[in-house]
């Protein structure tokens, strides 16, 4: 089931189309946004929270319609925004269910519910003290807990790593990760840090100019067409190179001793003719496995198209 | 007696104990009065700030000083020397006396409450928090300015309540009630249109700042400024004869400015004709003046001016959230 679906989408804004028909259904899980500055990330999730209406096409975000259910749209959608946003004068508690009473929750819910999300989010011990005397850090697990408290069907994550160090980086990943595959909560992450996204999402969409240039889910996006191989040799080894081109097959040398290999198609079982032109070049192979395209490859070859 | 001398067993978590996050379930209301939860939140906050309660305490010497008046019947005396007051009059010009000698503290109050409004959350993104939740932009203005008028209003009215109970125990016998049945509703009106004004305009200036201290100066000013140069345009366009035409349109231009306008309105709203003594430049000699309330329709219209342009200026300032940098 699609959490989002859009047919046929323009926005603009006076003269100029931000989106121009654009067609997409957005599934359920943890979704990547990605695109090139200017490319309509930013107007695609302002028209899904229901504040641009469009000029022509549907939308529609967990069956609303983006152009008249604003409101109960963003009832149901939780916004961690990339800048630093918080209630002046509040500590975490009081900010976090404030915001819970704000989509709507009752106030001793936003409460009791503000404690159970701030303790997740890794801030349990910080709950009582003014939000603006946080870190990095923690200003980002607050946006986070702030988005989470009112139980979001669907939640935006803009940036999320922005301004983490590695080990802060890497817990609020896990956070997301865990939201996604361990809570049910259907997410859309906004980076530009393209591991951030290959770590913590299943599907990318990747926009370019207003349009959607590819989608798909990333473990099906990242193979690579036709037999390829990466091989990693224990050194560089000139004799293994020709053997493999004596086989038929075309070699990139890639970085040290790591090759990618194009075999042709419908030959003999390719880690066998690998193992026969190790044994007859001399070389020791540490590793190979069938050859896949990065997160960057294939953000590149989209917007490059 | 048997000991269990065993490893003690594993007692079950506790569900109280268990903070883990799961999804919420509860119930999710679009509530008709949104713009309470951020007007209650405004309220809060204020009530936290220490000065806000030695302002609010401040505000209750001018009424206690018309009540220990009144008490003494030194008000008597003192309209007796001014020429005499319409006797009837007494209890009316007490209130009306406390409410313009509350204004400066009432402003002072308006400005610790009503400068961090918007500014604050424009220096904090908080915009973000508020608009990409079920809230609309009329919501969060309609909160944001009743977060600024309500406590406005409760420093300026209650000490004149407490003056009021006191009247009606004490004063009952001698006319409080009936010389003006009117007068609690005169007192309502007149703190909420002080109220109003300091709010609208500063959520004007809070909403253009990014910084509550830069709100805070430039409303400072232009309630300084306004009544600084009102009061001198009154002073030297009019070189009084003692004419009641000339004595109003000297109280209409010292009445062009902020507080000017809401003193105005407030002796319009209390009805009431002030007696003064002014001293007759070209006769050389002092003078008894009746001084009638300024014209009510300008005041009226300045006044609601006022408003409209603080709000139509601070919604112009409410944005839809700017989600994505990309």
């Amino acid at each position: 089931m699609a959490v989002a679906t859009i047919s046929h989408l323009t926005v603009r804004y006076g003269a100029k189309t931000a989106i121009e028909d654009l067609s997409v259904e957005v599934p359920e899980g943890c979704v990547g946004l990605l695109g090139p500055n200017g490319a309509g990330k930013t107007t695609l999730i302002k028209t899904l929270l229901g504040f641009l209406r469009p000029a022509a096409g549907t939308g529609a975000v967990l069956g609303l319609d983006v152009a008249t259910q604003g409101l109960r749209i963003r009832q149901r959608v939780g916004l961690m925004p990339e800048v630093d946003c918080h209630i002046p004068g509040m500590n975490a508690v009081t900010f976090v269910g404030y915001a819970g009473e704000l989509a709507g929750m009752p106030g001793s819910q936003a409460l009791r519910r503000a404690h159970e999300v701030l303790e997740y989010c890794g801030l349990g011990e910080a709950r009582y003290r003014n939000v603006e005397t946080y870190s990095t850090g923690m200003k980002q697990r607050i946006k986070l807990a702030q988005a989470l408290v009112h139980g979001p069907r669907l939640l935006f994550l803009d940036e999320p790593t922005n301004g983490l160090d590695p080990a802060g980086r890497d817990e609020m990943l896990n956070l997301v990760r865990d939201l996604s595959h361990g809570k049910g909560v259907n997410v859309i992450v906004s980076s530009h840090l393209l591991p951030d996204i290959e770590r913590t999402c299943d599907w990318v969409l990747v926009m370019r100019g207003g349009k959607l240039v590819r989608e798909g889910d990333i473990a099906g996006l990242r193979v690579v067409e036709g037999v390829q191989v990466d091989v990693e040799l224990r050194l560089p080894s000139e004799p293994f190179e020709a053997a493999m081109r004596r086989r038929g097959a075309r070699v990139f040398r890639q970085m040290g001793s790591r090759y990618r290999l194009t075999l042709a198609e419908g030959g003999t079982d390719p880690g066998r003719q690998l193992l026969e032109a190790a044994k007859e070049a001399g070389a020791q192979v540490r590793g190979f496995r069938p050859a896949l395209r990065s997160l960057e490859d294939i953000f590149m070859e989209a917007v490059e198209e | 007696m048997d000991f269990d001398l065993g490893p003690p067993a594993a007692r079950p978590a506790s569900p109280i104990a268990d903070l883990s996050y799961r999804g919420y379930d509860g119930p999710l209301s679009t509530r008709l009065f949104r713009w309470w939860i951020v007007a209650l939140a405004g309220i809060r906050l204020n009530l936290k700030k220490p000065w806000f309660w030695v302002l609010a305490g401040l505000c209750l010497f001018p009424y206690l000083f018309q009540g220990i008046t009144l008490l003494s019947n030194a008000d008597r005396t003192l309209q007796a020397l001014m020429g005499g007051n319409a006797p009837e009059a007494r209890y009316t010009q007490a209130f009306f006396n406390a409410f313009s000698g509350q204004q400066f503290l009432l402003f002072i109050t308006a400005l610790l409450v009503g400068a961090s409004s918007i500014a604050a959350d424009n220096r904090a993104n908080a915009l973000l928090v508020y608009l990409s939740r079920p809230i609309t932009k009329n919501d969060y203005l309609a909160g944001k300015w009743v977060g600024v008028f309500l406590p406005v209003f409760v420093v300026a009215f209650f000490p004149a309540l407490l003056l009021y109970l006191f009247c009606l125990v004490s004063y009952t016998s001698e006319g409080f009630w009936r010389d003006d049945p009117w007068l609690l509703g005169r007192i309502v009106l007149a703190c909420a249109i002080a109220g109003a004004i300091h709010a609208s305009l500063l959520l004007g200036c809070s909403s253009w700042s990014k910084t509550p201290r830069m709100a805070g100066a430039i409303y400072a000013a232009l309630y300084l400024v306004s009544g600084i140069v009102a009061g001198i345009a009154g002073s030297i366009t009019t070189v009084f004869s003692g004419s009641s035409e000339e004595a109003a349109r000297e109280i209409l231009v010292t009445h062009l400015s902020i507080g000017g306008v809401i003193t105005g309105l407030a002796q319009n709203v209390y009805h009431l004709t002030l007696q003064s003594m002014r001293f007759n430049r070209r006769a050389m000699q002092p003078v008894h003046l009746e001084l009638a309330p300024p014209a009510f329709w300008v005041m009226l219209g300045l006044g609601l001016a006022m408003v409209v342009v603080g709000l139509a200026a601070t919604r112009m300032r409410i944005r839809a959230v700017e989600v994505v940098r990309g």
